[in-house]
């Protein structure tokens, strides 16, 4: 019966030292809005940062 | 929940880094204390508020990510300018002029700019600019036919 290892590419380079380590391209980094939804919390922090603050009034229709 | 404009990366970023982002849900049949307060008549109403929490810029409607980062450099033109830190608005103005010169905010923004510069310097001549640029580049711009007086003011 024929065994199958599988090893994530760092566990390879690992093993295998002389190896050339390629380097991996880094995730890109996602920037996610972090949306306030009290407005004297968003309050506290303009005042806290110095950053005005962006309001979105919405409505889910 | 990131959609519409703000799945845009950049506009992502641009509010993360220059704003505190707040969302106020609306309930027509029972307005919140905060509708009541802006008066809020539709959506998406946006608004740039100072840190003190007046209100110094508003938009109606989602607008295209270039559309929107364009109008929120003025808007934070325009609280520079409310509160006389006029250097600071003059810079946020131009950068509307040079980054966004088709965004909707470009005409506005070259209107203020001159107005700005004529604030800081008292000369009329950055107010005759503003109906020459203006002419020139946005002609057909409801910003152009308010300056239209200016037109007079000898160069």
């Amino acid at each position: 019966m024929m065994v199958t290892y599988l090893y994530s590419e760092e566990v390879l380079h690992e093993r295998l030292p002389m190896r050339p380590v390629k380097k991996r391209k880094e995730a890109k980094k996602m920037v996610e809005i972090n949306w306030e939804k009290d407005f004297k919390t968003a309050l506290e922090k303009a005042k806290k940062t110095g950053k005005p603050i962006y309001h979105d009034f919405w409505f889910d229709g | 929940m990131n959609t519409g404009p703000y799945s845009d990366e950049k506009v992502q970023k641009f509010i993360m880094e220059n704003f505190i982002p707040l969302k106020s849900q609306c309930f027509w049949d029972k307005p919140t204390e905060l509708m009541q307060k802006f008066e809020i008549k539709w959506t998406p109403t946006l608004i740039i508020h100072d840190p003190e929490g007046k209100e110094h810029h508003r938009m109606i409607g989602y607008l295209p990510a270039d559309d929107l980062i364009a109008q929120l450099i003025l808007a934070k033109g325009n609280i520079y300018f409310d509160t006389d830190r006029l250097p600071e608005a003059i810079a946020q103005f131009q950068t509307v002029i040079n980054q966004y010169p088709d965004a909707g905010a470009a005409p506005e923004a070259v209107y203020w700019l001159g107005v700005a510069r004529f604030k800081r310097t008292h000369d009329p001549k950055f107010l005759r600019e503003i109906y020459d640029r203006l002419a020139k580049r946005y002609p057909q711009s409801e910003w152009a036919r308010r300056a239209e007086a200016y037109s007079a003011i000898p160069l």
